[in-house]
């Protein structure tokens, strides 16, 4: 792990936005399987009742028990065979549904994400006016936290970017649960934790937090006292020799985030990247 | 064939500030979810009738 944590916003977390990227439930189809093995269980049924009643109904308590015997020596087959394959239509299912959000989740991620923030980030290099490229650059801090927050898993994920101005960190955008952040991230002495932001923006680090309660965080990692959340995604936004800041991602619940969520934060961050640098 | 903007009305509506991310993610959403499941459902098919398909063809 490298260094520091995120946002140190006060107050309450009144979950607002954030979100699983796939919340809905993927639908269900009905199955069929069900209606195939009621059917053929009937059949079954039909069948031993009229190879049974043929001669007639047994006459003695021993042919009835032999009756019995032979339904349960019919049934006990069939219950073992739909159970297994009810089991594997289960199976199936789980894995066509993880397969579409996997599906899903892509898409969203490419298709409706990196593509329009690509645009804007043309468009930040592309306008002449600096109030105009100000502007823009405004939209997209905006867009890349409302990304990350919609993207990552978590439940009521916040995303917050703080940039870096003469030394100093400060959210200039975020979205999410709960109220504005206002932590300042500095290198002064009795920050311990703005000097470990500092330093992983300095040396363009990420870090990933399960839980702030259960790890052995390094000092200057953990969290402010009151903080509303378990875990955390920090990554450093830099392009090239130029740093400019920290994207941040927690939620209050603990193992919100996986790798894939690091990667969509590391990809948000070096986006954000290349619209914030200037020329030199 | 298929042929559609490279960003689409939506999407520019949202990085232009017109659409809440909130209206936007939610849309993108149950579209992303519901062509990811025909794509899936669409090759589990296929797969399923060159498996079978190759059953039939085979000694």
């Amino acid at each position: 792990m490298a260094s520091t944590p995120p946002l140190a916003g006060p107050g309450p977390d009144m979950g607002t936005a954030g979100g699983r990227v796939l919340g809905e439930p993927v639908a269900r189809r009905r199955s069929r399987l069900r209606t195939y093995l009621l059917v053929e269980a009937g059949a079954v049924v039909l069948g031993y009742a009229v190879a049974v009643l043929r001669e007639g109904a047994p006459a003695t308590g021993g042919g009835w028990a032999l009756v019995a015997v032979g339904a349960v020596a019919v049934a006990v087959p069939m219950w073992v065979k739909s159970r297994r394959e009810l089991r594997q239509e289960v199976e199936t299912r789980s894995a066509e549904t993880l397969a579409i959000e996997t599906d899903a989740k892509l898409r969203l991620v490419v298709g409706d994400v990196v593509t329009p923030i690509a645009e804007v980030v043309g468009r930040v290099h592309q306008t002449s006016g600096k109030a105009e490229r100000e502007s823009l650059r405004g939209q997209l801090r905006q867009l890349v936290v409302e990304a990350a927050a919609s993207l990552c898993d978590g439940e009521r994920a916040r995303a917050v970017f703080f940039q870096l101005e003469r030394g100093e960190m400060r959210a200039a955008a975020w979205f999410g649960r709960g109220d504005p952040p206002t932590t300042v991230f500095t290198d002064r002495p009795g920050d311990r934790r703005g000097q470990e932001a500092l330093l992983l923006v300095r040396f363009h680090d990420y870090l990933l937090v399960d839980d702030v309660r259960a790890e052995e965080l390094p000092r200057g990692a953990e969290p402010r006292p009151g903080a509303g959340y378990r875990s955390f995604i920090s990554v450093a936004v830099f392009c090239a020799d130029q740093d400019l800041g920290m994207l941040s991602v927690d939620a209050p619940e603990a193992h919100a985030f996986d790798e894939t969520d690091l990667n969509v934060m590391r990809a948000m961050a070096q986006l954000l990247g290349a619209g914030l640098v200037d020329r030199h | 064939m298929m042929r559609g903007q490279v960003v689409p009305e939506e999407a520019r509506a949202w990085t232009a500030g017109l659409l809440l991310a909130t209206d936007y993610f939610a849309h993108a959403r149950r579209e992303a979810v519901a062509k990811a499941g025909a794509a899936i459902r669409g090759r589990l098919d296929r797969a399923r009738r060159v498996s079978s398909e190759d059953r039939g063809t085979s000694p």
